[in-house]
């Protein structure tokens, strides 16, 4: 059994049916690119996956559970448990703007102290820790922010984290919602559109990182839109279109493209680099 | 009567209008929250409800709403209950002052809130943040920055608005001077009685410059 397989994922918005059975499945440690035109439904793919929205058919396991499926109700907190399988970079960083990047990156863990304490405190739990609540809880959240100085030195970022997401360039934000990303250490880490918003030189620092994380074994699911960078860094590319998988193979598919579909897509997204590049150069 | 004695007088009154309007304040300013959160519930009966109320309230005079506070309880229960009370007037304006000014707060929150990005509760939700977590940590934050300004033209009107409040005979700074400008035909503390709005009305300014440079260490 692969380390996540995702089955007969259907998602429907009113009459407009955005996928139509998606089947996928990823081996752990590998990285797996999805490409395709916007509106194919990439980016409701990696949604459903991150529970942002819900699929209405099918089911996702991770390691051998079963973190979702259609077919069980779920309380909140059950999918909120669930979800910390997969972690999101979002295309707009989405990074908190009135804490600074240090924050950014151990805040959702600390959130999560309260809730783990009132367990482990509870009277009859027998691993209950022999020092006192307060004390445990300092010392946990000053592990959360030695670990997210961690996260922040891995993105190469050590020396911004007293500033604010308003004072970091794009590439730098970026850099900090991956950090922040990783924080909760989730099995699969997801990017939707990373580098999108960025211009070449900063497209450049995030792929880094995100070679860096592939070099580390992390098992990654990437919407792009950067062909080159699919080729060189996935194991696996999936081009969507039409709510569907139309072809699934490694870099060399896209060398050798079995449909029409992916042929007309290579092709216009070659020119569409082409472009930006002379458009860069004549500036 | 010489100006000590008026400033003294007008200071008696002075302090009335001050409690009324801390006290509007600390109440309204919590219950707009409240108001926004009914407002904006799933709960659609309760949600057309409360916009129907803050409706009325915003499209009613206030001075038409410091009469029915004060009678229309009188009326219903066939007693002057505001009236019986030693310090009943000042409670029946306290009453028409919080309610009024919670349901302009409430739309000033609601603007807040509506103002913050989708993207930043999807963050949150994929860090596994519960919604009272969003709410509080990454969600509030962020609407008291875009809210201090607009807030604070209604708290500089609010100074001014307690004047209403003699209409059901509160003895506040106006009624004071219009009393002396009765008893005595002295006109000018009535004037007077403007300086102090506007000095208390430069501090209030002064506060909200402050607050808003605190929250100035980041942009949205």
């Amino acid at each position: 059994m692969a380390y996540l397989e995702i089955k007969n994922l259907r998602k429907s918005f009113g009459d407009n049916e955005v996928l139509k059975g998606i089947d996928l499945t990823l081996e752990k440690g590998q990285v797996l690119a999805i490409i395709g035109a916007s509106g194919g439904g990439k980016t409701t793919l990696l949604r459903c996956v991150n529970f942002l929205t819900l699929a209405d058919e099918g089911s996702i396991t991770v390691d051998g559970k079963e973190i979702y499926s259609a077919a069980v109700k779920y309380t909140d907190k059950q999918l909120r448990q669930n979800r910390l399988q997969f972690g999101l970079v979002f295309q707009s960083y989405n990074l908190f703007p009135q804490y600074n990047i240090l924050k950014n990156v151990y805040l959702a863990k600390n959130l999560r102290l309260g809730a783990q304490a009132k367990e482990l405190f509870a009277k009859g739990n027998p691993h209950r820790p022999a020092c006192k609540k307060s004390d445990w809880l300092k010392k946990e959240r000053r592990q959360n922010v030695e670990e997210a100085r961690a996260l922040l030195a891995k993105v190469g970022l050590s020396d911004k984290e007293k500033a604010y997401p308003c004072e970091l360039s794009g590439g730098q934000c970026q850099r900090a919602a991956i950090a922040r990303a990783l924080s909760l250490s989730p099995a699969v880490l997801c990017f939707d559109e990373p580098t999108s918003a960025l211009d070449p030189q900063l497209t450049k620092e995030v792929l880094n990182v995100i070679r860096d994380l592939k070099a580390e074994g992390r098992t990654m699911i990437i919407v792009t839109h950067e062909m080159s960078f699919a080729r060189q860094s996935a194991d696996k590319i999936v081009y969507v279109e039409g709510g569907v998988i139309v072809e699934e193979g490694t870099a060399e598919m896209m060398q050798n493209p079995q449909t029409e579909g992916l042929r007309a897509f290579l092709s216009q997204e070659e020119e569409n680099e082409t472009r930006t590049a002379n458009t860069g150069e004549s500036k | 009567m010489n100006f000590s004695q008026v400033t003294l007088q007008l200071l008696q009154g002075f302090g009335v209008t001050c409690l009324l309007f801390i006290l509007t304040l600390v109440f309204s300013l919590p219950l707009g929250l409240l108001v926004c959160a009914g407002s904006r519930t799933r709960f659609k009966p309760l949600r057309y409800l409360t916009r129907a109320f803050v409706w009325v309230i915003r499209g009613t005079p206030l001075m038409l709403q410091l009469f029915v506070v004060f009678y229309v309880p009188g009326m219903v229960f066939d007693a002057p209950i505001f009236a019986n009370l030693s310090n009943g007037r000042f409670v029946a304006a306290l009453i028409a002052f919080v309610i009024n000014y919670a349901c302009y707060f409430s739309e000033i929150y609601r603007g807040g809130i509506e103002s913050v990005s989708v993207g930043q509760y999807e963050a949150s939700a994929v860090l596994g943040m519960s919604k009272w977590q969003t709410f509080l940590h990454v969600v509030l934050p962020q609407v008291i920055k875009r809210i201090v300004p607009p807030i604070g033209n209604e708290i500089i009107t609010l100074v001014k608005d307690t004047s209403l409040a003699r209409v059901i005979a509160v003895f506040d700074i106006i009624m004071v001077a219009e009393n002396i400008l009765s008893l005595h035909a002295l006109i000018w503390p009535l004037f007077y009685a403007g300086v102090f709005f506007l000095l208390f009305n430069g501090l209030v300014t002064m506060l909200l410059r402050f607050a808003e440079r605190k929250l100035d260490y980041y942009k949205i």
